[in-house]
């Protein structure tokens, strides 16, 4: 299914290609042409982005291109990556792994694999956009559980109330003054805090430290 | 001097002649050899004759790339007129793209290739599984049966198909593949589905003998083409002659050419084919693209003075043919073929009669992953 799609929508992909225009870049240009994408060939790379490119083929040689770093750096949501390599010598397959390429497309540039790079780049940038995504709510998820499992030891601390009781105070608080229960933890542990830096500053001013 | 001038042009030819696919295969070879007659009578190319060297890989796959290689391996031959399937071409591909050789490639299929050293003289799905979808739905119903060959064609073709049907609100109401080699006792399971799942269309994807076994079997089961008709995309002048015209009534086929379409270079090729071969029976779509490619390679030929890949593929790329289904032209963006599209279906006396057809050549789109039912809408079409 999600493979349908993406073979699906192949015409409606913005393409980029980032390479000096000589023979490699007319035959992708052309290949492209017939799989019906819309493909634009700048080089050197654009300085500033105008147009957002969905898919971008970018030249990997044996040293980092300037240009192209910076284009790349300009891209806060960054596009699918195609490198094209006329190497497989350690400095470019070195560079191929730290512009975190999807796929790579090797020079000489053939019609036949232009379309397989494509694919499996666009799957794995899928992926990774999609991992990314998710990593990112479990964070927040994994955060927020321990936040409220601290904001509800205080509570039960400070009013001696069972576990269950606090969590029902917080959802309580929450929808009296309508703010989400996450905001509602944050000012409990945030009110805590500094009521503990009170007692502490309190106690230096009072001249010394218990043991 | 004189002699070496007057040495012939060598290319290969590599169809079928026996096997599976040997029914579509040799009518493919007699339109090369009937071009290939007709230009040598005319005085050849630059008072060159064309000279066929012929191997019949028997349908067996292998055996195409072995006499590719074998063909090549003669330094004045580099041009190879030949392949019906799919896996065939693809086997041959890489020995002439190696050699920087040429193959004209005179058959439909599924597309998604592009090679610079190869002609595709054949239908993509755009130029006749579109069309021929659209009609049936329009004319038949939108429940469709599947049943085809094993092996990319129909697959990559039925694909094509569905995504059509589902954009039309249709439905496949069963999808069953067959080996090439399918007797007339393997379709039993099948036709019993057939008459339970009671679809409005068959669409047929076979090819090879499997093709007739099918339609002899469909027939003797009490299937009426008339009633419940088979569509096909391979099915034509060459296998209906075999099935016979009582099996044969009613079904549907989409190609560029039917042999009794009304054209003066139709005209003039049948009679020159029935002097060459005899009957006129078998002459197919097929047929009729081997025919033209050899006249567009020897049009080339005229210009370029040499069989060099680089040279040729220069000069073909736009060129244009006064063929046998009307004007035909190579697409200079991927070199496949501008070709017409007809819808026919024959009638009691196992003839094509035409249903519709595009009033003008359609232009071929190999990388068209799914089509929209408004691509045809927009080729106007004339309704017999």
């Amino acid at each position: 299914m999600e493979h349908d799609e993406i073979v699906g929508r192949l015409r409606g992909l913005n393409v980029l290609v980032l390479h000096p225009r000589d023979g490699d870049a007319e035959e992708l240009l052309q290949q492209l042409n017939r799989i019906g994408c819309r493909a634009q060939a700048i080089w050197p790379p654009p300085r500033n982005i105008s147009d957002k490119a969905d898919l971008a083929f970018i030249q990997v040689s044996e040293k980092p291109h300037d240009g192209i770093n910076n284009y790349l750096m300009l891209t806060d949501d960054r596009p699918t990556l195609i490198g094209m390599a006329g190497y497989e010598s350690p400095s470019v397959l070195q560079n191929l792994i730290d512009l975190q390429v999807d796929s790579v497309l090797p020079k000489p540039v053939r019609p036949y694999g232009v379309l397989s790079s494509i694919v499996v780049a666009r799957r794995n940038w899928q992926q990774s956009k999609r991992h990314e995504k998710l990593i990112a709510k479990l964070k927040n998820k994994v955060e927020n559980s321990h936040k409220m499992n601290e904001a509800k030891i205080i509570l039960m601390q400070i009013h001696d109330l069972s576990e269950d009781q606090a969590y029902k105070a917080i959802r309580h608080q929450a929808m009296a003054s309508r703010k989400t229960i996450a905001e509602v933890v944050q000012l409990i542990i945030e009110s805590n805090a500094l009521l503990n830096d009170f007692v502490t500053k309190n106690n230096l001013d009072g001249g010394g430290i218990e043991d | 001097m004189e002699k070496n001038s007057l040495k012939p042009w060598t290319v290969g030819v590599l169809f079928s002649e026996t096997g599976v696919t040997s029914i579509i295969e040799k009518t493919q070879l007699k339109g090369t050899l009937l071009a290939i007659d007709e230009i040598n009578e005319a005085g050849g190319v630059e008072g060159r004759e064309i000279s066929p060297v012929i191997m019949d890989p028997g349908s067996e796959v292998s055996q195409y790339r072995i006499f590719a290689e074998k063909m090549l391996s003669d330094p004045e031959l580099n041009v190879i007129f030949g392949c019906y399937m799919s896996s065939s071409r693809k086997e041959v591909l890489p020995v002439i793209e190696r050699q920087n050789a040429f193959l004209f490639y005179p058959t439909l299929y599924e597309g998604f290739e592009y090679s610079p050293n190869v002609i595709y003289g054949g239908a993509a799905p755009n130029q006749n599984s579109l069309p021929l979808a659209i009609y049936l739905l329009e004319n038949f119903g939108s429940r469709f049966y599947f049943i085809g060959s094993d092996y990319i064609y129909p697959r990559e073709s039925n694909r094509v198909m569905r995504n059509i049907l589902r954009q039309g609100g249709g439905e496949v109401a069963a999808e069953h593949y067959l080996s090439l080699d399918a007797k007339c006792g393997d379709f039993d399971r099948i036709l019993r589905d057939i008459k339970n799942v009671s679809p409005d269309v068959i669409f047929s994807t076979l090819v090879g003998s499997g093709t007739v076994n099918f339609y002899t079997a469909y027939h003797e089961s009490g299937g009426d083409g008339f009633k419940l008709p088979i569509a096909s995309l391979t099915t034509n002048e060459a296998e209906v002659a075999v099935i016979g015209q009582e099996a044969s009534a009613g079904h549907i086929t989409a190609a560029p050419y039917f042999h009794n379409i009304k054209t003066e270079e139709n005209k003039r090729f049948l009679e020159k084919y029935a002097r060459k071969f005899g009957s006129i029976d078998e002459v197919t779509s097929c047929c009729e693209a081997a025919y033209s490619q050899v006249h567009l390679f020897a049009n080339a030929l005229r210009m370029t003075g040499s069989t060099d890949a680089d040279q040729l593929r220069k000069v073909l790329r736009g060129a244009e043919f006064e063929a046998p289904q009307g004007r035909i032209k190579v697409d200079p963006d991927n070199n496949h073929t501008y070709l017409q599209s007809r819808i026919a279906r024959v009638d009691q006396d196992g003839e094509y009669c035409l249903e519709r057809e595009a009033i003008r050549p359609i232009k071929p789109d190999p990388y068209l992953a799914v089509p929209a039912l408004n691509d045809w809408a927009n080729a106007p079409i004339r309704t017999n």
